[in-house]
């Protein structure tokens, strides 16, 4: 006898994500999933844009890390609320792990969400967290290759900062090369060359993130 | 990386369908799986042979059907495979991914 299912495997996720992704629509938030490789720079990007934000964008800050809260620690010296999930070992997080994290934040006010998934190219991009879109931190000290190797993740952004421009000119980092895997892979993704250590291009990236607020031009 | 965890939720779900349906004993599972999941089948596979001891799937066998990565181009609507940057009928970069990031489980079979 046959059986047919038809089912996504990761359904019980997705049908948690769709509550998340209700529920900061209903409080107006804007929620952007942050991922990239470990020590990409995800939290430093935070740390630099977060004060740099027009007043009236308030921030609150979930951070995935498999152990430590000093992610969350650091968050939290920037002045806004920040939860740290500690995954004990899973690659990613999910839609359950965020719900419960949301439930340590007070969203009342709160205007953007952000959610720096846990350090790792490959396993973050198959689970959706209910968030409104998805930044990925590359940086130069990567290589320029990151984008065709690892497409599944590439695929899903949104935006991709290109981090560490301050080294630059100490790797054979090509941005040409950088970009011609982003147009392959996910053409429509918005890229910004970035240096949470100097600072440079971080008005670009808070135009970016200004401007994907709803009801804003 | 976490192809465990997807065999837990794979078993949970052909368990509660064939309690549903009677069943007994699962011989074959058909699942279709996107080269942009992030799942290896192998990995799946063996996790999925591992939990199953002593479970109604003991023995059962996975066939597994890759997907690969497609677009579809947002102004004519063309399927674009994932290697090119431009639509090859109308030259549009506009593409969105349509699929390859599946992850399903399409049935079962047993007694």
């Amino acid at each position: 006898m046959k059986v047919n299912v038809m089912a996504d495997i990761l359904k019980a996720n997705d049908l948690l994500a769709k509550d998340i992704e209700k529920l900061l629509r209903d409080k107006r938030i804007v929620s952007w999933n942050l991922m990239g490789s470990p020590g990409s720079g995800k939290t430093a990007v935070l740390e630099k844009a977060i004060p740099m934000l027009p007043e009236g964008m308030r921030v609150a800050v979930i951070e995935g890390d498999l152990a430590t809260s000093n992610d969350a620690e650091r968050i939290a010296k920037t002045g806004v609320q920040s939860a740290q999930i500690n995954t004990n070992g899973a690659c990613h997080l999910d839609a359950a792990m965020v719900r419960s994290a949301l439930e340590m934040i007070d969203l009342d006010g709160i205007s953007i969400l952000f959610i720096e998934n846990v350090g790792n190219l490959v396993c973050p991009a198959g689970f959706s967290l209910g968030e409104t879109g998805r930044i990925i931190v590359s940086s130069v000290t990567e290589g320029h290759d990151k984008p065709e190797k690892y497409p599944s993740m590439f695929s899903t952004a949104d935006l991709v900062l290109v981090n560490k421009m301050d080294l630059v000119s100490s790797t054979d980092f090509r941005m040409d090369y950088f970009m011609k895997g982003i147009k392959r892979i996910k053409p429509k993704a918005d890229v910004i060359p970035v240096s949470a250590r100097d600072g440079s291009g971080f008005e670009e990236l808070i135009s970016w993130i200004a401007d994907h607020i709803p009801g804003s031009p | 990386m976490h192809e465990l965890s997807i065999a837990e939720e794979l078993l949970q779900i052909i368990e509660k369908r064939a309690s549903e349906e009677g069943i007994r004993r699962v011989e074959r599972i058909n699942l279709r799986i996107g080269e942009y999941s992030g799942i290896l089948p192998d990995s799946l596979e063996f996790a999925f042979e591992v939990l199953s001891r002593g479970k109604i799937t003991e023995g059962a066998s996975v066939e597994v059907e890759m997907i690969s990565p497609k677009f579809s181009c947002g102004k004519c609507g063309e399927a674009v495979l994932s290697h090119e940057t431009n639509c090859p009928k109308c030259g549009s970069e506009d593409l969105t991914l349509h699929c390859g990031d599946e992850l399903e489980i399409i049935s079962f079979e047993g007694e």
